[in-house]
């Protein structure tokens, strides 16, 4: 597998964990999600396909959304957490770190016995 | 420096990605439009200096309208194979039954199944093949055999008992065997 290839799966399998993290804290509209993920290194490359994973997941009932005015702007819809939305986090969370750890253990010590 | 295309570009890949999304309902599409269309606006009022080239360039993170069309139907796809997935019902139940009491019944019915694979339904055929009326068929030609192999040498007698206790040990526990296997992967499904 190229490792450019490799990239996009490893992303591909955690991006929606993590727009769903980001919104934890507060309900955030689309281009705020977009600001945080490129600030915060490179999981997305066309950002534009934030925008069907978030309609995806207000389909699957894993976030909400309301319009909300912006002063001098046009509305903005805004995305937030539901209750599922929020289990699905916690249950990311979980297995993420039991499954960081082991990948960094194999990489670690994986050479000795 | 002015974006002299700005309309143009903005247009174009506004059109392009409303191509790439045929395939979707016209509900997400439209969604996914719309915020795609705010997303661009709001990001060229914060540009300090619009010309083609920071345009082009804000449509080129946004990325590739394929690129987003991917993950939209893309998204869909497993969702279709996750709902056509059935689980086990009353007909499972029934094959599984009937493969071992009324065997070419159940067999028609572990193959009108969709929920098992071709493999198992191969193996669920094949082992035992005709069911435990088979087996009592077989067992009665062996009681044959050894009212048979009495009249010989008795190593004979003893070694085809032992063969034929083996052979039908094996053949009545093949069956519920096999039942258990089929519904266990009914269960894993």
């Amino acid at each position: 597998m190229p490792i450019d290839g490799l990239a996009t799966q490893l992303r591909k399998g955690v991006i929606e964990y993590c727009v769903l993290a980001m919104l934890k804290e507060m309900p955030r509209y689309g281009g705020e999600v977009i600001q945080m993920l490129r600030a915060r290194g490179e999981l997305v490359v066309s950002e534009g396909t934030i925008y069907p994973l978030l309609s995806r997941m207000r389909s699957e009932g894993l976030v909400e959304t309301e319009w909300r005015d912006t002063p001098g702007g046009a509305p903005r819809r805004y995305y937030r957490l539901s209750r599922s939305g929020q289990k699905a986090v916690a249950q990311f969370r979980d297995e993420w770190f039991r499954f960081r750890d082991s990948v960094d253990n194999i990489f670690r010590n994986g050479a000795r016995q | 420096m002015t974006a002299t295309h700005a309309a143009q570009l903005v247009d174009e890949y506004l059109q392009r990605l409303k191509r790439e999304l045929t395939d979707l309902s016209p509900d997400s599409r439209n969604e996914i439009i719309d915020e795609i269309r705010r997303h661009i606006a709001e990001e060229r009022g914060g540009l300090a200096d619009e010309s083609d080239a920071t345009l082009m360039n804000l449509l080129e993170r946004l990325g590739d309208p394929r690129d987003i069309a991917a993950e939209a139907l893309g998204s869909k796809k497993p969702r279709t194979s996750v709902a056509t997935t059935r689980r086990f019902g009353t007909l499972e139940v029934l094959a599984l039954i009937l493969l071992v009491a009324a065997w070419p019944v159940g067999a028609i019915l572990l193959w009108v199944s969709k929920t098992w694979t071709r493999r198992e339904k191969l193996l669920g055929t094949l082992i035992p093949p005709g069911g435990y009326p088979a087996v009592l068929l077989i067992m009665s030609t062996f009681h044959w055999i050894t009212a048979a192999s009495e009249a010989g040498p008795a190593w004979v007698d003893v070694t085809v008992s032992a063969l034929l206790f083996t052979t039908s040990l094996v053949a009545l526990i093949a069956p519920v065997g096999m039942i258990v296997y089929l519904a266990t992967r009914l269960r894993a499904r």
